[in-house]
């Protein structure tokens, strides 16, 4: 196989998020979906008949993609719903890669619209369809008897396991937590901009993270990710029409994908992810390495998740992710930036964020952030990590732009 | 068979729901202080959670049995839970953990008569043994707790 014809296959052309975000948007799925779409496409100077591909993963019903394809009125050529959580929408740049590079089409438009925070007060559970409740299910049978409420209960063993081996502490992962916010007191958009866009916004140090309620120890809430409403699209094109749109085309330079498990029983090493694996094929494809990175989008559904991923990517040696955020090096201003937006913690986090980290990358290498005081990047490159699911499923993708 | 959902006076958790074809020896064993695991009769390793296909790269063979394990293990990590589902909301907080048992084969558990407002008690790596509590009178469910903990 010829991996190297992967290489700049196709760029991102376009994003796009919803209309408004965050809590009680009182929208629906499809509504945020839509408003992202029509933003995204816009954003690209297309119409929503140019889309020839269509990837969505959930928010949208049992069948996202038709429904989504049938609420707009139109008829993709393509279609794909993978289901892996939160870095489904890495998986679906790589899928995207994939048909482009086989000719099958060339404009493909990613979305995702989720009411994570209006669901609860709704009542329904769920966020997609993608999970069955038959009693008879091993993860029904023999894991959720134990009373384990949502990804939180489970990460936090994972995070246990690592302070225990490596001898990291707590403060070392609530590092991460203060300065995803310090980016989001740069990002007018965020959920936790300041006081006035939420009570609890603006600054935060170690001590408030600390100091923040139980949720499973040794998780405190201000290290899970917020839980929002949001909707997100990118557009994606191939090679040939890349040049066509508004924007500087942003080169996907190379992409994978990797699963381990679903039930955490089956997680040989809760200290490590598959990341290494996805990552290991995009920088394959790309040519590069973690040395060419400029700055990174990590999925920080938690704060142990972005430390761990560090370490699968190659930034950081074993051990030693967490050290990533200290000396402002991750910080605004600094010489690595990571979740420039204000990550999944920070700035919003509908339940799979994935689709965020693309956009967030995306306008940092387009050079489209400025107007938005402090939060641009000069970086040219950037490798983006998705984690889905209790740390069961990862994609990798290394992004860089001439500009 | 009892939905998972449903509970009663004497355990008010969720109660196990046994699927009749592939986990039915399990929570025959569990009944008789007995934790019997799936075993591989081609690779010789026992494995969970049951299922009709030995999951171990290279093997996958369809010829399994059962076999009686120590009912021992070690702790390979836990998490104390602040939030939980169902009737697991009156526990909270409880200790939720990770088992690899002396047939090096992974359960999640609860663990009993540990101190949840103390996780630095809690020692990863501990030594721990198997008990059984009745929820109804056909279903018992494993837990565990340290027998050694340094």
């Amino acid at each position: 196989m010829n991996k190297n014809k992967l290489r700049r296959a196709a760029a991102i052309v376009g994003v796009g998020e919803s209309d408004t975000f965050g809590f009680d948007t009182e929208k629906t799925s499809l509504t945020l979906h839509t408003e992202a779409i029509l933003n995204a496409t816009k954003n690209a100077g297309i119409s929503i008949d140019d889309i020839e591909g269509l990837f969505i993963t959930g928010g949208a019903g049992r069948f996202p993609t038709i429904a989504m394809a049938e609420y707009l009125g139109i008829k993709p050529k393509y279609v794909d719903n993978t289901y892996v959580g939160g870095a489904g929408f890495i998986f679906f740049v790589n899928h995207a890669v994939a048909a482009i590079n086989a000719g099958m089409i060339d404009v493909a438009v990613i979305s995702h619209g989720e009411v994570g925070h209006s669901i609860r007060k709704r009542g329904n559970k769920g966020t997609g369809g993608g999970f069955s409740y038959d009693p008879w299910d091993p993860s029904m049978q023999f894991e959720q008897i134990y009373g384990l409420w949502g990804a939180p209960a489970y990460y936090a063993h994972a995070m246990n396991r690592y302070m225990h081996e490596f001898n990291v502490t707590k403060d070392a992962f609530a590092q991460i937590a203060v300065v995803a916010r310090e980016w989001a007191t740069l990002n007018p958009q965020a959920v936790m901009h300041s006081k006035e866009t939420n009570p609890f916004g603006g600054p935060i140090d170690i001590e408030t993270v600390l100091n923040s309620r139980p949720i499973a120890w040794p998780l405190n809430l201000l290290d899970c990710c917020l839980v929002t409403d949001h909707g997100g699209a990118v557009v994606i094109a191939s090679k040939d029409k890349a040049n066509d749109f508004k924007n500087t085309p942003v080169w996907i330079e190379g992409s994978g994908e990797a699963i381990s498990h679903i039930n955490m029983s089956q997680m040989k090493d809760m200290t490590m992810t598959s990341a290494s694996e996805s990552s290991k094929i995009a920088y394959e494809i790309a040519g590069m390495g973690p040395q060419d990175m400029e700055m990174a989008m990590l999925y920080d559904s938690f704060t142990y998740t972005a430390g761990v991923t560090a370490e699968m990517l190659g930034l950081a040696p074993r051990g030693e992710g967490t050290s990533l955020w200290n000396n402002n090096n991750a910080s605004p201003g600094g010489k690595f930036p990571i979740n420039t937006n204000g990550g999944g913690l920070s700035y919003s986090h509908s339940g799979m964020y994935g689709i965020l980290l693309l956009i967030e990358a995306q306008r940092q290498l387009s050079g489209k952030t400025e107007g938005l005081p402090g939060r641009q990047t000069t970086a040219k490159s950037a490798i983006v990590n998705g984690t889905g699911g209790p740390l069961a499923s990862t994609g990798t993708i290394i992004l860089t732009s001439d500009n | 068979m009892s939905n998972p959902k449903k509970t009663n006076k004497l355990y008010s958790r969720p109660i196990p729901d046994p699927d009749i074809l592939t986990a039915k020896e399990f929570w025959e064993g569990t009944k008789n202080n007995k934790l019997i695991l799936p075993f591989c009769n081609d690779c010789q390793k026992s494995f969970f959670y049951p299922r009709i296909i030995c999951p171990f790269t290279g093997c996958h063979s369809k010829d399994l049995s059962w076999k009686e394990s120590t009912g021992k293990g070690h702790l390979y990590t836990f998490a104390i839970q602040h939030v939980a589902i169902d009737g697991w909301k009156e526990k909270i907080p409880f200790v939720t953990a990770f088992i690899d048992t002396t047939e090096n084969v992974r359960m999640l558990s609860v663990l009993i008569n540990v101190d949840a407002s103390k996780p630095e008690s809690i020692k990863i790596g501990s030594s721990v043994q198997v008990k059984f509590e009745k929820a109804t009178e056909q279903i018992y469910v494993p837990y565990w707790e340290i027998v050694t903990n340094e």
